[in-house]
């Protein structure tokens, strides 16, 4: 297997499991990223491209997911702030 | 001092509590599958104390309390918004390749219909370079020039029609709106009506299925306002809803577009709109469709011209002084849709050069040549529109990997929503915990993915990554 294929596949995996809330699942492509990028593989110049397209749609899933959550952090606080006050 | 009938009291409001508690779960049980449904919990208060010999017993009474937060309701409403623009600028990029025959396999100019009749047509030329007098060669020629202005004409029509579509979906779109806000704004009116203390929790549910769904078709600003009410104003500050009025939005013809008029005004808003359908619709209609068409009319106007200006420097296949081939506009503008022959006759193409007689063959040659000079853009006609279509795929492939990361991450916000809707705060912490590790850890392969795609690029083509 190319580095390409590899990576692409954690890429989309990644996204997969992001949205899920698969955090088992995350670790595990963590680890196996961790590894790829210690490995000697070779990578394919012509899907470079596709490799990128996916990498920016994980951006910005995680761009997103930022915002979200600081939005559900604030709420959390707020609704462990009202209880407190009761 | 208590009494035994206040106590008698407690206990019967204790048993109506319990009685209550059971509706609310029934009634999410019933409505599990209602859409917009928002889920309730019996919340306890204490309301009473009695004491009697000595001991206090509290009596209790119960609300039920829809697991609903506004903030993160907007989020959702947000995100839906920004993914259906998303959506429908996709659609439209796609339906631009489809005008160029493009797919995700074939992306050579060559394999167009544009790209081979203008190779075809400099092509033509340059046969007729060598063979000047030959009459099937000129009737070649002229074919290839008909056929180079029909592949112009046919992809500017296709495109005008894209775009014709996109402006005849505004009014459709503009009625959904209109339709919503008249509902929120009669929501509104009715959750004002209700009575303080007693639930609207029913209406609130449909006043947020009715905004999610009015996500869908148009970006807008929520300001939740005194009595529950909500006032929706659209991106750029124009009244939706206010109170139990809703502004219609209007359409009228502007320089042949639909431009899209709201609030009490009826000020253009056309441009200030962005998010949900409407706002894709009109991203593609007014930014993106534009750019590709002006682009297409530099192309025939350039090639046209070039043709034109070369043809009459030199001499027809009657020795006459050489015609336009085409008859364009006076400007680029809609040139492709424009172009067209203004010869029928093979003796009309200018073969020869000024001076070499009828059966020279300088300029077919030039002609010829005309195909390698920059005539556009500082490219060739070819590299001008191989750039052309790079830009199309280019813009395509980045609108669908956009609508797919926002698609993502409206389903993540979604499931989020309900997790986080939890009956405990433990349980809200718990799914917030399982959030931010999720978070990290996906933060994590993307960090450890940028730092392979480093090296990769900088390595070159089959790099050894280490």
């Amino acid at each position: 297997m190319m580095m390409n294929e590899a990576v692409g596949r954690v890429l989309d995996e990644t996204i997969e499991a992001f949205v899920m809330m698969d955090l088992t699942r995350l670790e595990r492509l963590d680890e196996q990223i961790v590894t790829l990028s210690q490995s000697n593989m070779l990578w394919a110049e012509n899907s470079k491209q596709n490799i990128l397209e996916k990498k920016r749609m994980l951006e910005t899933v995680l761009q997103n997911s930022e915002a979200n959550l600081a939005v559900l952090t604030r709420l959390h606080h707020k609704n462990t702030g009202f209880q407190w006050a009761r | 001092m208590g009494t035994l009938t206040s106590l008698m009291d407690m206990s019967r409001a204790a048993l109506l509590a319990d009685q209550a508690a059971l509706d609310i779960t029934s009634t999410n049980v019933a409505n599990q599958n209602t859409a917009g449904y928002t889920r309730q919990v019996a919340v306890w208060q204490s309301t009473d104390f009695v004491t009697i010999n000595g001991a206090t017993f509290g009596a209790t009474e119960l609300t039920a309390v829809s697991q609903r937060d506004r903030i993160l309701e907007q989020r959702v409403h947000q995100q839906i918004q920004v993914q259906t623009q998303s959506g429908a600028l996709e659609s439209a990029l796609q339906q631009v390749q489809n005008v160029f025959g493009l797919t995700s396999t074939a992306t050579s100019p060559a394999t167009t219909a544009l790209g081979s009749a203008t190779d075809t047509f400099f092509s033509a030329l340059s046969t007729l370079g060598t063979n000047p007098s030959d009459a099937s060669t000129r009737q070649s020629v002229l074919s290839a020039a008909k056929t180079l202005a029909a592949a112009f004409n046919a992809a500017a029509n296709q495109l005008g029609q894209v775009s014709s579509s996109h402006d005849s979906q505004v009014g459709t779109l503009v009625g959904n709106v209109n339709s919503l806000t008249a509902t929120i704004a009669s929501l509104n009116q009715q959750i004002a009506s209700i009575s303080p203390g007693e639930s609207f929790s029913a209406l609130e549910d449909k006043r947020q299925l009715a905004i999610a769904q009015l996500s869908q078709y148009v970006g807008f600003n929520q300001i939740s306002t005194e009595g529950n009410g909500i006032t929706l104003t659209t991106r750029s500050g124009a009244l939706l809803v206010s109170g139990n009025q809703s502004y219609a939005m209007s359409t009228a013809q502007v320089a042949g577009n639909s431009h899209v008029f709201a609030g009490p005004d009826g000020q253009d808003v056309t441009t200030g709109i962005t998010g949900g359908a409407l706002g894709g619709t009109l991203e593609a209609r007014d930014q993106e469709l534009p750019t590709f068409s002006n682009a297409l009319d530099s192309l025939a106007y350039a090639i046209g011209t070039q043709i034109n200006q070369q043809n009459v420097q030199g001499l027809d296949g009657n020795g006459a002084p050489g015609q336009a081939l085409f008859t364009l506009p006076a400007n680029q503008s809609g040139a492709a849709s424009l172009i067209q022959m203004a010869t029928t006759d093979p003796q009309a193409i200018a073969a020869a050069s000024a001076g070499e007689g009828a059966t020279g063959n300088g300029n077919a040659i030039a002609m010829a040549d005309l195909s390698s000079a920059s005539i556009v853009g500082g490219q060739s006609a070819s590299s001008f529109f191989a750039y052309l279509l790079g830009q199309i795929g280019s813009a395509t492939s980045g609108a669908s990997t956009d609508n797919a990361a926002q698609q993502a991450t409206l389903s993540q916000l979604t499931t989020q929503r309900a997790a986080l809707s939890g009956v405990s705060l433990d349980e809200e912490a718990a799914n917030l915990t399982q959030y931010q590790r999720a978070y990290q850890a996906a933060a994590k392969v993307f960090s450890v993915v940028d730092s392979i795609m480093a090296s990769a690029l900088n390595l070159g083509d089959q790099s050894t990554v280490s």
